[in-house]
Protein backbone atom coordinates (compact mmCIF):
# COMPACT_ATOMS: atom_id res chain seq x y z
CA UNK A 1 0.00 0.00 0.00
CA UNK A 2 1.23 3.29 -0.72
CA UNK A 3 1.38 6.24 1.91
CA UNK A 4 -2.54 6.99 3.52
CA UNK A 5 -3.64 10.21 2.11
CA UNK A 6 -5.43 12.72 4.61
CA UNK A 7 -8.50 11.18 3.27
CA UNK A 8 -8.03 7.54 4.37
CA UNK A 9 -6.80 8.65 7.63
CA UNK A 10 -9.05 11.00 8.15
CA UNK A 11 -11.68 8.23 7.30
CA UNK A 12 -10.22 5.96 9.61
CA UNK A 13 -10.42 8.68 12.69
CA UNK A 14 -14.09 9.23 11.93
CA UNK A 15 -15.33 5.50 11.60
CA UNK A 16 -16.11 6.24 7.84
CA UNK A 17 -13.86 3.01 6.15
CA UNK A 18 -15.27 -0.44 5.38
CA UNK A 19 -13.91 -3.07 7.66
CA UNK A 20 -11.53 -3.93 4.84
CA UNK A 21 -10.08 -0.66 4.16
CA UNK A 22 -9.74 -0.31 7.96
CA UNK A 23 -7.37 -3.21 8.21
CA UNK A 24 -5.17 -2.08 5.34
CA UNK A 25 -4.76 1.23 6.33
CA UNK A 26 -3.63 0.06 9.86
CA UNK A 27 -1.55 -2.60 8.80
CA UNK A 28 -0.13 0.38 6.60
CA UNK A 29 0.34 2.36 9.74
CA UNK A 30 2.18 -0.04 11.72
CA UNK A 31 5.00 -0.22 9.19
CA UNK A 32 4.93 3.53 8.10
CA UNK A 33 5.95 5.66 11.06
CA UNK A 34 5.52 8.59 8.68
CA UNK A 35 1.61 8.15 7.90
CA UNK A 36 1.53 7.37 11.59
CA UNK A 37 3.06 10.85 12.44
CA UNK A 38 0.33 12.37 9.91
CA UNK A 39 -2.11 10.74 11.62
CA UNK A 40 -1.42 11.99 14.93
CA UNK A 41 -0.95 15.69 13.50
CA UNK A 42 -4.52 15.03 12.18
CA UNK A 43 -5.28 13.89 15.42
CA UNK A 44 -3.79 17.28 17.09
CA UNK A 45 -5.91 19.62 14.60
CA UNK A 46 -9.41 17.91 15.58
CA UNK A 47 -8.68 18.20 19.16
CA UNK A 48 -7.64 22.11 18.36
CA UNK A 49 -10.87 22.60 16.27
CA UNK A 50 -12.95 20.86 18.71
CA UNK A 51 -11.31 22.90 21.50
CA UNK A 52 -11.48 25.89 19.87
CA UNK A 53 -15.40 25.95 18.79
CA UNK A 54 -16.40 25.36 22.64
CA UNK A 55 -14.35 28.57 23.21
CA UNK A 56 -16.30 30.00 20.66
CA UNK A 57 -20.00 27.96 21.78
CA UNK A 58 -19.12 29.65 25.28
CA UNK A 59 -19.30 33.25 23.96
CA UNK A 60 -22.38 32.63 21.44
CA UNK A 61 -25.87 34.43 23.00
CA UNK A 62 -28.74 31.87 23.21
CA UNK A 63 -31.16 32.10 20.57
CA UNK A 64 -33.43 34.89 20.77
CA UNK A 65 -36.71 33.97 22.45
CA UNK A 66 -39.35 32.05 19.95
CA UNK A 67 -42.55 33.77 20.72
CA UNK A 68 -45.39 31.19 18.99
CA UNK A 69 -48.55 31.92 17.93
CA UNK A 70 -50.69 29.17 17.69
CA UNK A 71 -53.63 29.14 15.50
CA UNK A 72 -55.80 26.75 16.06
CA UNK A 73 -57.72 25.90 13.07
CA UNK A 74 -60.44 23.37 12.20
CA UNK A 75 -59.02 20.15 11.19
CA UNK A 76 -60.66 20.55 7.82
CA UNK A 77 -59.07 24.20 7.17
CA UNK A 78 -56.18 23.15 8.16
CA UNK A 79 -53.51 22.51 4.70
CA UNK A 80 -55.57 26.05 3.48
CA UNK A 81 -54.23 28.32 6.43
CA UNK A 82 -50.93 26.64 6.21
CA UNK A 83 -50.90 27.55 2.12
CA UNK A 84 -52.34 31.18 2.69
CA UNK A 85 -50.12 31.54 5.59
CA UNK A 86 -46.87 31.63 3.20
CA UNK A 87 -47.58 34.72 2.43
CA UNK A 88 -47.80 38.09 4.48
CA UNK A 89 -50.83 39.49 3.44
CA UNK A 90 -52.50 36.00 3.93
CA UNK A 91 -51.13 35.73 7.67
CA UNK A 92 -52.37 39.44 8.51
CA UNK A 93 -55.73 38.04 7.19
CA UNK A 94 -55.63 34.90 9.54
CA UNK A 95 -53.99 36.65 12.47
CA UNK A 96 -56.83 39.48 12.09
CA UNK A 97 -58.30 39.98 15.90
CA UNK A 98 -57.48 41.43 19.30
CA UNK A 99 -53.77 39.95 19.51
CA UNK A 100 -52.20 40.11 16.62
CA UNK A 101 -51.62 43.79 16.51
CA UNK A 102 -49.69 43.47 19.44
CA UNK A 103 -47.52 40.73 18.98
CA UNK A 104 -44.00 41.10 18.10
CA UNK A 105 -42.11 40.33 14.87
CA UNK A 106 -42.51 39.98 11.29
CA UNK A 107 -45.70 39.02 9.88
CA UNK A 108 -43.65 35.54 8.63
CA UNK A 109 -42.27 34.97 12.30
CA UNK A 110 -45.55 34.81 13.67
CA UNK A 111 -46.73 32.47 11.15
CA UNK A 112 -43.57 30.26 11.73
CA UNK A 113 -44.15 30.18 15.17
CA UNK A 114 -47.80 29.47 15.13
CA UNK A 115 -47.66 26.45 12.76
CA UNK A 116 -44.50 25.17 14.91
CA UNK A 117 -46.33 25.54 17.84
CA UNK A 118 -49.34 23.13 16.66
CA UNK A 119 -47.75 21.63 13.84
CA UNK A 120 -50.05 18.67 13.91
CA UNK A 121 -53.08 20.90 14.17
CA UNK A 122 -51.96 22.82 11.16
CA UNK A 123 -50.92 19.84 9.12
CA UNK A 124 -52.82 16.79 9.63
CA UNK A 125 -55.52 18.12 7.07
CA UNK A 126 -56.99 17.01 4.01
CA UNK A 127 -55.92 18.84 0.44
CA UNK A 128 -55.73 22.47 0.48
CA UNK A 129 -59.24 23.88 0.21
CA UNK A 130 -59.92 26.68 -2.67
CA UNK A 131 -59.88 29.49 0.17
CA UNK A 132 -58.91 30.67 3.69
CA UNK A 133 -61.25 30.60 6.72
CA UNK A 134 -60.37 32.65 9.53
CA UNK A 135 -59.86 30.72 12.82
CA UNK A 136 -62.40 30.39 15.57
CA UNK A 137 -60.46 30.33 18.57
CA UNK A 138 -58.58 32.66 19.53
CA UNK A 139 -54.65 32.98 19.65
CA UNK A 140 -52.23 31.70 22.49
CA UNK A 141 -48.15 32.90 22.36
CA UNK A 142 -45.99 30.91 24.26
CA UNK A 143 -42.08 30.65 24.50
CA UNK A 144 -39.79 28.28 25.39
CA UNK A 145 -36.35 28.33 27.45
CA UNK A 146 -33.67 25.92 28.09
CA UNK A 147 -32.08 25.10 31.61
CA UNK A 148 -29.01 26.26 32.88
CA UNK A 149 -26.82 24.54 35.19
CA UNK A 150 -29.60 21.92 35.86
CA UNK A 151 -32.24 24.75 36.85
CA UNK A 152 -35.38 26.48 35.36
CA UNK A 153 -37.25 29.25 36.70
CA UNK A 154 -41.05 30.44 35.31
CA UNK A 155 -41.41 34.32 36.86
CA UNK A 156 -44.98 35.04 36.53
CA UNK A 157 -45.75 39.14 37.23
CA UNK A 158 -48.51 41.05 37.64
CA UNK A 159 -50.81 38.95 35.87
CA UNK A 160 -54.47 39.35 36.38
CA UNK A 161 -55.98 37.60 39.12
CA UNK A 162 -58.28 34.75 38.16
CA UNK A 163 -55.77 33.53 35.45
CA UNK A 164 -55.80 29.32 35.83
CA UNK A 165 -52.05 28.22 35.50
CA UNK A 166 -50.69 24.31 34.79
CA UNK A 167 -47.72 23.18 35.40
CA UNK A 168 -46.59 19.80 34.22
CA UNK A 169 -43.81 17.58 34.40
CA UNK A 170 -42.78 16.47 30.05
CA UNK A 171 -40.17 14.77 28.58
CA UNK A 172 -39.07 17.91 26.52
CA UNK A 173 -34.89 19.29 27.17
CA UNK A 174 -36.62 22.42 27.29
CA UNK A 175 -39.32 24.23 29.03
CA UNK A 176 -43.08 25.45 27.36
CA UNK A 177 -44.92 28.03 28.35
CA UNK A 178 -47.71 29.17 26.77
CA UNK A 179 -50.33 31.94 27.10
CA UNK A 180 -53.95 30.43 25.97
CA UNK A 181 -56.96 32.15 25.38
CA UNK A 182 -55.31 35.81 25.39
CA UNK A 183 -58.99 38.08 25.85
CA UNK A 184 -57.29 41.42 25.78
CA UNK A 185 -53.07 42.56 25.82
CA UNK A 186 -50.88 40.05 25.30
CA UNK A 187 -48.65 39.13 28.11
CA UNK A 188 -44.71 40.19 27.50
CA UNK A 189 -42.09 37.22 27.55
CA UNK A 190 -38.76 38.07 28.94
CA UNK A 191 -36.27 35.31 28.76
CA UNK A 192 -32.84 35.16 30.36
CA UNK A 193 -30.42 32.55 31.38
CA UNK A 194 -32.18 29.59 32.71
CA UNK A 195 -35.51 31.79 33.42
CA UNK A 196 -38.83 33.07 31.53
CA UNK A 197 -40.39 36.26 33.12
CA UNK A 198 -44.18 36.31 32.00
CA UNK A 199 -45.07 39.68 32.48
CA UNK A 200 -49.11 41.45 32.71
CA UNK A 201 -51.53 40.56 29.72
CA UNK A 202 -54.95 39.25 30.49
CA UNK A 203 -55.37 35.97 29.51
CA UNK A 204 -57.44 32.87 30.60
CA UNK A 205 -54.81 30.16 31.17
CA UNK A 206 -51.26 29.92 31.32
CA UNK A 207 -49.38 26.18 30.21
CA UNK A 208 -45.83 26.04 31.94
CA UNK A 209 -44.43 22.78 31.01
CA UNK A 210 -41.32 21.51 32.76
CA UNK A 211 -38.39 19.80 31.39
CA UNK A 212 -38.94 16.37 33.56
CA UNK A 213 -34.72 16.00 34.09
CA UNK A 214 -34.28 19.26 34.90
CA UNK A 215 -32.43 19.07 38.52
CA UNK A 216 -34.49 21.98 39.89
CA UNK A 217 -37.76 23.94 38.82
CA UNK A 218 -39.72 26.36 40.37
CA UNK A 219 -42.53 28.38 39.39
CA UNK A 220 -43.15 31.63 40.66
CA UNK A 221 -45.66 34.56 41.42
CA UNK A 222 -45.16 38.01 42.26
CA UNK A 223 -41.68 36.74 43.82
CA UNK A 224 -43.70 33.89 45.81
CA UNK A 225 -42.55 30.26 44.93
CA UNK A 226 -45.95 28.50 43.87
CA UNK A 227 -45.16 25.42 42.44
CA UNK A 228 -41.59 23.54 42.37
CA UNK A 229 -40.04 20.37 41.26
CA UNK A 230 -39.03 18.01 44.14
CA UNK A 231 -37.45 14.60 42.32
CA UNK A 232 -40.53 13.47 40.26
CA UNK A 233 -43.13 15.20 41.62
CA UNK A 234 -44.35 18.88 41.68
CA UNK A 235 -45.44 20.26 45.18
CA UNK A 236 -47.93 23.37 44.60
CA UNK A 237 -47.85 26.00 47.87
CA UNK A 238 -51.08 26.84 48.75
CA UNK A 239 -52.18 28.98 51.92
CA UNK A 240 -49.24 28.40 53.34
CA UNK A 241 -48.21 25.01 53.18
CA UNK A 242 -47.08 22.49 50.13
CA UNK A 243 -48.67 19.54 48.79
CA UNK A 244 -47.77 16.57 46.64
CA UNK A 245 -49.14 17.50 43.38
CA UNK A 246 -47.44 14.69 41.41
CA UNK A 247 -46.49 15.17 37.70
CA UNK A 248 -48.90 17.86 37.00
CA UNK A 249 -50.13 20.72 39.69
CA UNK A 250 -52.57 23.49 39.36
CA UNK A 251 -53.64 26.92 40.56
CA UNK A 252 -55.41 29.97 40.36
CA UNK A 253 -53.27 33.72 40.29
CA UNK A 254 -55.15 35.62 43.12
CA UNK A 255 -56.10 32.16 45.19
CA UNK B 1 -43.62 14.24 11.42
CA UNK B 2 -43.37 15.74 14.80
CA UNK B 3 -42.84 19.12 13.72
CA UNK B 4 -42.78 20.33 17.60
CA UNK B 5 -40.77 17.56 18.55
CA UNK B 6 -38.33 18.14 15.54
CA UNK B 7 -37.75 21.55 16.37
CA UNK B 8 -37.39 21.08 19.95
CA UNK B 9 -34.59 18.13 19.35
CA UNK B 10 -33.04 19.79 16.48
CA UNK B 11 -33.42 23.71 16.56
CA UNK B 12 -30.30 23.92 19.41
CA UNK B 13 -27.65 22.27 16.94
CA UNK B 14 -28.53 24.08 14.03
CA UNK B 15 -28.66 27.70 15.99
CA UNK B 16 -24.77 26.20 17.35
CA UNK B 17 -24.10 24.88 13.97
CA UNK B 18 -24.89 28.43 12.37
CA UNK B 19 -23.17 30.60 14.94
CA UNK B 20 -20.09 28.79 14.51
CA UNK B 21 -20.03 28.94 10.79
CA UNK B 22 -21.06 32.75 10.92
CA UNK B 23 -19.71 33.58 13.90
CA UNK B 24 -22.91 36.58 14.11
CA UNK B 25 -25.78 35.65 16.48
CA UNK B 26 -28.22 37.34 14.72
CA UNK B 27 -27.76 35.74 11.38
CA UNK B 28 -28.03 32.48 13.23
CA UNK B 29 -30.97 33.22 14.55
CA UNK B 30 -33.03 34.28 11.18
CA UNK B 31 -31.39 31.14 9.35
CA UNK B 32 -32.25 28.50 11.47
CA UNK B 33 -35.61 30.18 12.00
CA UNK B 34 -35.86 30.53 8.39
CA UNK B 35 -34.68 26.85 8.01
CA UNK B 36 -37.58 25.42 10.14
CA UNK B 37 -39.91 27.85 8.46
CA UNK B 38 -38.86 26.00 4.83
CA UNK B 39 -39.22 22.86 6.75
CA UNK B 40 -42.86 23.05 7.07
CA UNK B 41 -43.25 23.22 3.10
CA UNK B 42 -41.52 19.51 3.01
CA UNK B 43 -42.58 16.33 3.80
CA UNK B 44 -39.92 13.31 4.37
CA UNK B 45 -39.09 10.65 6.42
CA UNK B 46 -37.72 11.87 10.02
CA UNK B 47 -34.35 10.45 9.21
CA UNK B 48 -33.67 13.12 5.95
CA UNK B 49 -34.72 16.13 8.07
CA UNK B 50 -31.32 16.75 10.08
CA UNK B 51 -29.20 16.51 7.16
CA UNK B 52 -31.95 18.37 4.86
CA UNK B 53 -32.23 20.87 7.59
CA UNK B 54 -27.84 21.36 7.69
CA UNK B 55 -28.05 21.32 3.53
CA UNK B 56 -30.77 23.87 3.39
CA UNK B 57 -29.40 26.01 6.43
CA UNK B 58 -25.56 26.00 4.58
CA UNK B 59 -27.09 27.47 1.25
CA UNK B 60 -29.11 30.28 2.99
CA UNK B 61 -25.50 31.43 4.51
CA UNK B 62 -24.27 30.99 1.07
CA UNK B 63 -26.82 33.12 -0.48
CA UNK B 64 -26.28 35.76 2.42
CA UNK B 65 -22.79 35.73 1.43
CA UNK B 66 -23.28 36.52 -2.02
CA UNK B 67 -25.22 39.38 -1.45
CA UNK B 68 -23.71 42.48 -1.00
CA UNK B 69 -26.12 43.69 1.73
CA UNK B 70 -25.14 40.54 4.18
CA UNK B 71 -21.50 40.43 3.66
CA UNK B 72 -20.71 42.70 6.02
CA UNK B 73 -22.67 40.45 8.72
CA UNK B 74 -21.16 37.10 7.88
CA UNK B 75 -17.57 35.72 8.69
CA UNK B 76 -15.45 37.04 5.90
CA UNK B 77 -11.73 36.68 5.82
CA UNK B 78 -11.20 40.44 5.63
CA UNK B 79 -13.16 41.64 8.02
CA UNK B 80 -11.23 40.12 10.57
CA UNK B 81 -7.61 40.52 9.89
CA UNK B 82 -6.00 42.82 12.77
CA UNK B 83 -4.52 46.04 11.31
CA UNK B 84 -2.00 45.28 14.39
CA UNK B 85 -0.70 43.18 16.75
CA UNK B 86 -3.53 43.20 19.79
CA UNK B 87 -2.22 44.61 22.79
CA UNK B 88 -0.31 42.49 25.18
CA UNK B 89 -3.01 43.22 27.89
CA UNK B 90 -5.75 42.08 25.71
CA UNK B 91 -4.13 38.57 25.11
CA UNK B 92 -5.49 37.14 28.87
CA UNK B 93 -9.01 38.59 27.72
CA UNK B 94 -11.19 35.18 26.89
CA UNK B 95 -13.05 37.80 24.01
CA UNK B 96 -9.68 37.84 22.57
CA UNK B 97 -9.60 34.26 22.54
CA UNK B 98 -13.19 34.32 20.74
CA UNK B 99 -11.72 36.22 17.98
CA UNK B 100 -8.52 34.15 17.59
CA UNK B 101 -11.17 31.45 16.79
CA UNK B 102 -13.11 33.84 14.84
CA UNK B 103 -10.00 34.71 12.58
CA UNK B 104 -9.04 31.15 12.06
CA UNK B 105 -12.36 29.51 10.88
CA UNK B 106 -12.47 32.42 8.64
CA UNK B 107 -9.46 31.86 7.25
CA UNK B 108 -11.06 28.76 5.42
CA UNK B 109 -13.30 28.54 2.61
CA UNK B 110 -17.19 28.31 3.78
CA UNK B 111 -17.53 25.11 1.89
CA UNK B 112 -14.58 23.38 3.77
CA UNK B 113 -15.94 25.30 7.22
CA UNK B 114 -19.17 23.64 6.37
CA UNK B 115 -17.69 20.48 6.33
CA UNK B 116 -15.72 20.70 9.08
CA UNK B 117 -18.89 21.75 11.27
CA UNK B 118 -20.80 19.05 10.06
CA UNK B 119 -18.19 16.63 11.07
CA UNK B 120 -18.32 18.37 14.50
CA UNK B 121 -22.06 17.32 14.43
CA UNK B 122 -21.76 13.58 13.94
CA UNK B 123 -23.22 13.36 9.89
CA UNK B 124 -21.64 10.78 7.65
CA UNK B 125 -19.30 11.00 4.61
CA UNK B 126 -22.62 10.88 3.06
CA UNK B 127 -24.14 12.82 4.50
CA UNK B 128 -21.76 15.69 4.35
CA UNK B 129 -21.56 14.93 0.65
CA UNK B 130 -24.67 15.34 -0.77
CA UNK B 131 -24.73 18.49 1.72
CA UNK B 132 -21.72 20.10 0.46
CA UNK B 133 -22.35 18.93 -3.49
CA UNK B 134 -19.29 17.19 -3.61
CA UNK B 135 -18.02 13.80 -4.44
CA UNK B 136 -18.30 11.30 -0.97
CA UNK B 137 -15.26 10.04 -1.85
CA UNK B 138 -13.54 13.21 -1.36
CA UNK B 139 -14.79 14.09 1.59
CA UNK B 140 -12.04 12.53 4.08
CA UNK B 141 -9.39 15.02 1.90
CA UNK B 142 -11.19 17.79 1.63
CA UNK B 143 -11.58 17.20 5.88
CA UNK B 144 -7.92 16.67 6.38
CA UNK B 145 -7.09 19.77 4.23
CA UNK B 146 -9.28 22.15 6.06
CA UNK B 147 -8.30 20.46 9.55
CA UNK B 148 -4.85 21.23 8.88
CA UNK B 149 -5.19 24.76 7.76
CA UNK B 150 -6.89 25.52 10.39
CA UNK B 151 -4.46 24.36 12.57
CA UNK B 152 -1.74 26.37 10.69
CA UNK B 153 -3.95 29.55 10.63
CA UNK B 154 -4.52 29.24 14.28
CA UNK B 155 -1.04 28.75 15.67
CA UNK B 156 0.82 31.71 13.29
CA UNK B 157 -2.05 33.89 15.23
CA UNK B 158 -1.28 32.91 18.21
CA UNK B 159 2.19 33.28 17.44
CA UNK B 160 2.06 36.67 16.22
CA UNK B 161 -0.35 37.15 19.46
CA UNK B 162 2.23 35.71 21.91
CA UNK B 163 4.69 37.56 20.08
CA UNK B 164 3.04 41.14 20.78
CA UNK B 165 3.01 40.05 24.50
CA UNK B 166 6.10 39.84 25.00
CA UNK B 167 7.93 40.95 21.95
CA UNK B 168 10.04 37.27 21.10
CA UNK B 169 8.32 34.57 18.95
CA UNK B 170 6.75 32.25 20.59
Amino acid sequence: MEHAGDGQLLALMDGQLSAAEEAAVRSHLRSCPACAQELDALREASALLSASLRVLDAAAPAPKPVVRLVVRAGGARVAAVRRTLLRAAGIVLVLAGGGAAALPGSPVREWARAAWERGKALFGGAEPAATVQTPAAAASIGIDAAPVAGRIRVSLVAMRAGTQVRVRLVDRPVAWIEAEQIVGAAPQFVRGSGRVEVVGGVVRRLRIDLPRDVARAEVEVDGRVRVRKDGEVLRLATAGREEDSGPQAEFVIGD
Amino acid sequence: MDYDALFHRLHPALYRYLYRLTGDADTADDIAQETFVRLLRQSMPESEVRPWLFTVATNLVRDGVRKAGRRQRLLAAERFMPASVPRPDEMADRAEQVELVRRALAQIPLRDRQLLLMREEGFTYEEMARAAGVAPGSVGTLLGRALRRFAQVYQAQDGRAQEGTDGTRG
